[in-house]
């Protein structure tokens, strides 16, 4: 489904440092998570995918589509990528209502009438239950509320992916489980491939078909997640998890990290 | 014909239909005059057209600049600023070299007829010059504060650059902009420096507010020159208080 192998140079001239980052998913992957400490390249990953950051070379396809390509001169904008981005902090247009939200990305759709995209947003409001929200401004929705509708506005620019950055982290621990279980019955029932950042194992074992684990320095190793360890309790998958990361007890030579596909 | 002009602007008089003198009843009579060159209206149409300009100009180089970083965002600030603290004389001898009959483009803007030497149009450029920073420098911040996330977001919406500034970024930071741009016609509304350098003191020409109470003061009129500063200091201050009680209503909204 995708892939990438890309670097790129960061930080200021003085404490600059070099990312390199390489990502393969198979096609039959529908759902991956990212997961790994804070700056390992989780977050730059979906920037670069979404076109919102440029690799300094290397390159990125999705579904055999190029989407840049350092050698060929190739970087397809942001605009035209039909990937959408779940921000952590929902990233929603605080001068439009709820409605106008959604209808920001109908437009490319080919939706312009005014009575089209009305009954376009509502289908999309509809299909995540908060069609009573339509006027509403996003100041005055909760947690839940705005999650609900940055999914619908990336559901309406009708992506191919959906990359959503710490779906979870900006919501109320209490909520956190039922919206974990009613993101993934969203995401099956739209049949888009989705990449989810986090760093909460609980995701991991919802989300994750593939799992892909970062280290410091950003590379990522791909576990396909779900046929051997699906169905398995919270602990051990927490066990398992830390036992990837270097320098916790198990690390590389724990038994279960035997059947990873390091990338590189 | 120059003298009586310039008669005509101290005593306020003005030539009727009929081609006789008639004396106007007081200052702001002549200051609402018909008259387009009437100082106030001169000053109110320089000031517009200069924000005007240094709007479009200002925010639109600030949108180019803003999430740009390195050298040439440094240097573009610091040249964008530079007419804030350099004296207007200096800029209006900038702009002479400019646009002066032998300047660098004066003669190119000659063929199309523009003379901007001691003309109106020349105390639109000077004023356009001189308001710019303020008007660069508080785009400059409105967008900065723009959450860039929302403009990210945005652009993976499918939004094209354009859409991105008019739908997100100008909405987002209407305030700051409104707030410049109205401490922008203030300011032009004041200009002296260099519009007397490029526009000259041309009574009913290029005399604009602040270059007639000059006039009035150095003429020893001064029931004229204190009533031209009672009307520019009204006329200033109402910009100001309109713009804030504007800015604040939008906030409370």
């Amino acid at each position: 489904m995708i892939d990438m192998n890309i670097r790129k140079r960061l930080g200021t001239a003085a404490n600059a440092f070099r990312l390199e980052l390489c990502l393969r998913l198979p096609d039959d992957c529908r759902c991956a998570v990212l997961f790994g400490p804070s700056g390992s390249g989780k977050t730059l990953t979906l920037r670069a995918l979404a076109g919102l950051l440029t690799p300094d070379e290397g390159h990125i396809s999705l579904m055999d589509c190029t989407l840049f390509d350092s050698s060929r001169g190739l970087n397809l904008p942001a605009r035209e990528r039909r990937i959408g981005y779940m921000f952590q902090d929902f990233a929603l247009f605080p001068h439009l209502d709820v409605a106008s939200n959604v209808a920001f990305g109908l437009e490319k759709t080919g939706v312009f009438r005014t009575s089209q995209v009305r009954r376009k947003v509502m289908e999309h409001l509809d299909f995540l239950g908060i069609a009573d929200l339509a006027a509403r401004m996003p100041a005055t929705l909760s947690g839940g509320q705005k999650q609900r509708v940055a999914l619908a506005r990336a559901l309406a620019a009708s992506p191919r992916l959906l990359l959503l950055d710490e779906p979870f982290s900006a919501l109320d621990p209490l909520l956190r489980g039922r919206v974990r279980q009613e993101l993934r019955g969203i995401l099956e029932t739209s049949g888009l491939p989705a990449l989810v950042i986090t760093h909460d194992p609980a995701d991991v074992e919802v989300f994750a078909d593939q799992l892909a684990v970062y280290e410091k320095g950003g590379v990522a190793k791909i576990l396909p997640f779900r046929e051997e360890y699906g169905g398995r309790p919270a602990a051990s998958v927490l066990e398992f998890l830390l036992g990837t990361v270097p320098g916790r007890a198990g690390g590389l030579s724990s038994p279960t990290i035997s059947s990873v596909r390091a990338v590189a | 014909m120059q003298r009586k002009t310039q008669f005509q602007a101290y005593v306020g008089r003005k030539q009727g239909s009929d081609g006789r003198y008639f004396q106007s009843p007081n200052a702001l009579v002549i200051m609402l005059d018909i008259n387009p060159s009437a100082p106030l209206l001169l000053s109110l149409r320089v000031a517009g057209l200069a924000t005007f300009f240094s709007f479009i100009l200002g925010v639109g180089l600030a949108w180019a600049i803003t999430r740009r970083g390195g050298a040439l965002r440094a240097g573009m600030d610091a040249f964008c600023t530079l007419p804030m603290v350099l004296p207007p004389t200096v800029l209006g001898y900038y702009l002479i070299l400019l646009v002066g009959r032998r300047g660098l483009i004066g003669p190119w803007l000659m063929e199309y007829g523009i003379n901007l030497m001691f003309s109106w149009k020349g105390a639109v450029a000077a004023a356009t010059v001189v308001v710019f920073p303020l008007i660069y420098k508080s785009a400059r911040a409105a967008l900065d504060g723009v959450d860039h996330s929302l403009e990210d977001a945005a652009r993976t919406l499918g939004a094209s650059e354009w859409t991105v500034f008019f739908r997100v970024s100008l909405p987002l930071a209407w305030r700051g902009l409104f707030a410049g741009t109205m401490l922008a016609f203030a300011r032009g509304m004041g200009e002296f420096g260099a519009t007397l350098m490029i526009a000259g003191n041309i009574p009913g020409k290029t005399q604009t507010l602040a270059l007639a109470i000059y006039d009035a003061f150095q003429a020893g009129n001064d029931a004229r020159a204190t009533e031209l500063v009672i009307i520019t200091s009204l006329l200033c201050m109402s910009v100001l208080v309109a713009a804030e009680l504007l800015a604040g209503r939008r906030r409370s909204a």
